[in-house]
């Protein structure tokens, strides 16, 4: 674990050293307070649309931090040639994988801290209640769903050759599953055979990362699920990530190591 | 021929950049003056495309009415619901005597809002989902105004945004100077609009309790109704109903009967529901060869 | 003496790629055997498999036929190379992170105690000469500082067996020697150090034993000495171009 734990370790090194976090912090920082800042109606109490924008922002900003932090781990080992004096180590190719896991999913959860930290702030600027219970329990499940992220942009790096596609190709994925994952079912119902039987498989097959979305909820002060069934999400987010890492091992252990 | 030394090219390249932009763009400034009015950042940076953007707001505003429980678009297909938000307004202007069994009105919209599960994972995904339908109360209806107006920016000819904006800044929020504000800024965009002459005029008797302004709004209203071509008044007849039973009742509120039944009857030459009407008639009728 | 580094009719095949080429062969029937305490040069031409021998070593790709072994562990297992320490020809290290952190980073890997990767790394820091920059990014250091880097991070576990691709290839005369220092110094402690160049002048002075690879197959092995009078010779140098078939052409 000690040896998962220091690869992990350096790819949060890694995260903030550079500069993409900062930018898209700032960036959501920037256009949130100016959302903030807009007179609507001499209406000093307007939250809602504010925490929305915040909240969708934090969304787009963790998913490009976590799959661009995700899908350069190996490719830029193989790339700088870091992997040659990694791999002379007594480390094996399971416990790369499993830090790069690791460490993006922490780097991820680390860089949802410092938003949510942020959203609180702006948010309790007009709100003289703050909902801490759901904050947590939202971030919790943002942070799960991210572990799925991270799962599938570390498996597309040992399958597509170049960052850009893999990026590119995951993006697609993620925001596909977003607008429509949860509707296939019903989608299906309306197909002919064979389409009707290809979108139920995907209905079951794909991580459906949309149920961990409870932005609604907390835009609209409406009641979160209970710990229950966070916790039933949490083990949903978990298999997935598991057998996405398998399949990530499976790959990689037989793959050549230079470019 | 001689060689130009870098460091003057530099200069130059700049001054030149310089002065083909003033000339461009006093060009532009001087098309733009002799042809239509500015049309805003909005139209220059989405075009014909900003008035998707507006539906999409309307919708938002309708989604923080609801409290977040909202259909999906895969939902709304197979139950088609109406937007509350502006829904609403129309409910409380129709004054065509037809009676509103509001609680069986509300229960089925809830119905229609309500996504069902047709398998073990949808249902674990509406457990995630909010569930419990209902609509912003005491003063939270605010919330939707953001929304309402960036859709007037971007739509400036989408009537129904500003007589929603205004009729929640006028009913639920007690604002009717930024109600008015509103309309006025929908009437600079759409002067002969009649919806938005009877939303002022209701603004008017409502809210500052002018009914010689609100009649005369109404007034305009009817005119510009009338002015519309046959399609237009075929389809909106019930518009007609609506201003004319208004106004029939102002007229009734200040005794004019004889008039409150003018307008009634042209109210019901049109309404869906001319029986109603006619008892009204009949009870102005019994008021005015009361003693 | 025992036996540090073995291979048993090492064979490695690459695939013929996807147009249906046939396999290329890198290695066949090569037997090595490296004792404790030796400096062992390991020569041969470009492409006669040195790298794929030394890539076999270290578990970075999976012998076709035959077998690797240090320490008598297979190299297959990641615990074969807990006794190793390994230089790459080119040194690319994690930019991100400063020399000190690069040495702790490895450290953990060996599972080596925190007061221990603390005296190691100043240790190291101070025998690469690297005192003034062990806190800057590694991207701001030079090509020489990099291999510099890089030779620490193979002594961070102590080594017992040195495996070293070209030590002191893109090395100014001054960081050549230090190299050699090293190794010079690490052969008096007592370990064993495996290394491949094509600098024959070096392998003659700092190697005990050498192996001779040429189109995959082991050509000759043994003692520098012994070698020179076996093939008739005056130096190693010559020894390697009789035996890769040099035949010097006359200059008009």
């Amino acid at each position: 674990m000690s040896r998962i734990w220091a690869v992990a370790m350096v790819v949060i090194k890694e995260l903030y050293r550079r500069k993409d976090f900062y930018v898209l912090f700032v960036l959501t920082a920037l256009l949130t307070l100016g959302a903030l800042s807009v007179n609507f109606f001499d209406d000093p109490k307007i939250i809602r649309y504010v925490k929305d924008i915040c909240l969708l922002l934090i969304w787009l900003s963790t998913l490009i931090i976590a799959i661009v932090t995700t899908a350069r781990q190996l490719p830029a080992e193989r790339e700088d040639r870091t992997i040659f004096p990694l791999l002379a180590k007594p480390v094996s190719r399971g416990q790369v994988i499993a830090g790069k896991f690791l460490g993006c999913w922490l780097a991820s959860g680390l860089a949802l801290l410092v938003f949510y930290v942020f959203f609180v702030a702006v948010t309790g600027l007009r709100e003289p209640h703050l909902m801490w219970g759901a904050y947590v329990k939202s971030m919790f499940l943002h942070w799960m769903m991210l572990a799925m992220v991270v799962g599938l942009t570390l498996l597309g790096s040992v399958i597509f050759t170049a960052v850009s596609s893999n990026v590119t190709i995951c993006l697609v994925a993620i925001f596909g599953i977003l607008f429509i994952g949860e509707h296939l079912a019903k989608l299906a119902v309306k197909q002919a055979e064979p389409v009707r039987a290809i979108t139920y498989t995907l209905f079951y097959c794909i991580p459906h990362i949309e149920l961990f979305d409870v932005r609604r909820q907390i835009v609209n002060d409406q009641p979160l699920p209970g710990w229950l069934d966070c916790g039933l999400a949490s083990l949903y987010a978990a298999a997935y990530a598991g057998v996405l890492l398998y399949a990530t091992w499976l790959l990689f252990r037989r793959k050549s190591l230079s470019t | 021929m001689k060689a130009v030394s870098p460091k003057l090219l530099f200069p130059f390249l700049i001054v030149l950049a310089y002065t083909l932009g003033t000339v461009t763009y006093s060009r532009a400034v001087g098309r733009a003056a002799i042809g239509a009015s500015d049309e805003g950042a909005f139209k220059k940076l989405l075009g014909d495309g900003r008035r998707l953007f507006a539906g999409q707001f309307v919708e938002m505003a309708d989604v923080y009415f609801h409290s977040g429980m909202y259909p999906s678009i895969f939902d709304r297909a197979s139950q088609p619901a109406t937007k509350a938000v502006t829904g609403a307004v129309n409910d409380h202007d129709d004054h065509d005597g037809e009676d509103h069994d509001h609680e069986e009105h509300e229960d089925e919209h809830a119905a229609a809002m309500t996504p069902v599960a047709e398998n073990w994972l949808e249902a674990f995904i509406h457990r995630f989902r909010i569930t419990k339908h209902s609509h912003l109360t005491e003063g939270n209806e605010r919330e939707i105004l953001p929304w309402l107006k960036l859709a007037i920016e971007l739509d400036p000819q989408n009537i129904e945004t500003y007589t929603t904006a205004a009729y929640w800044l006028r009913r639920s929020l007690q604002r009717p100077e930024e109600a008015e504000a509103v309309l006025r800024e929908g009437l600079r965009n759409n002067p002969t609009n009649y919806e938005l002459l009877f939303e002022m005029g209701k603004l008017y008797k409502e809210s500052k309790q002018d009914h010689e302004r609100a009649r005369n709004l109404w007034l305009a209203a009817l005119q510009c109704w009338q002015r519309q071509d046959d399609a237009a008044r075929e389809a909106n007849g019930r518009d007609l109903a609506k201003i004319a039973s208004n106004l029939g009742e102002l007229d009734e509120e200040d005794g004019n009967y004889s008039q409150a039944i003018q307008d009634l009857e042209l109210a019901k030459s049109v309404s869906p529901h001319p029986e109603a009407i006619q008892a009204w008639i009949e009870r102005i009728r019994a008021k005015q060869s009361a003693p | 003496m025992s036996i540090i580094l073995r291979t048993e009719k090492l064979r490695v095949e690459y695939p013929g790629g996807k147009m249906r080429q046939p396999a290329k062969v890198a290695l066949q029937g090569l037997n090595l055997q490296v004792t404790q305490g030796e400096v062992f040069g390991f020569l041969g031409p470009n492409g006669a498999g040195k790298t794929t021998t030394m890539n076999v070593l270290l578990g970075f790709i999976p012998p076709t036929s035959g077998s690797a072994a240090l320490f008598g562990i297979d190299v297959r297992q990641p615990i074969a190379r807990q006794r190793i320490g390994y230089l790459p020809e080119l040194t690319y290290y994690y930019k991100f992170l400063t020399a000190e952190e690069l040495l702790r980073f490895y450290a953990k890997l060996f599972g080596l105690p925190r007061s221990e990767t603390d005296l190691r790394i100043k240790k190291l820091i101070a025998l690469v000469e690297l005192e003034h920059a062990a806190r800057r990014p590694i991207k701001t250091y030079s090509k020489g500082m990099r291999q510099r880097v890089g030779l620490a991070q193979a002594l961070i576990n102590n080594p017992d067996l040195l495996i070293l691709d070209e030590p002191t290839s893109g090395l100014d005369p001054l960081g050549r020697m230090k190299v050699r220092e090293i190794i010079q110094r690490l052969k008096n402690e007592g370990k064993t150090v495996f290394f491949s160049s094509h600098e024959m002048g070096e392998v003659e002075t700092v190697c005990d034993h050498v192996a001779i690879l040429h189109q995959g197959e082991l050509k000759a092995t043994g003692v520098v000495a012994d070698l020179v009078a076996k093939y008739h010779a005056n130096n190693l140098e010559q020894v390697f171009l009789k035996i890769v078939g040099y035949q010097p052409q006359e200059v008009a």
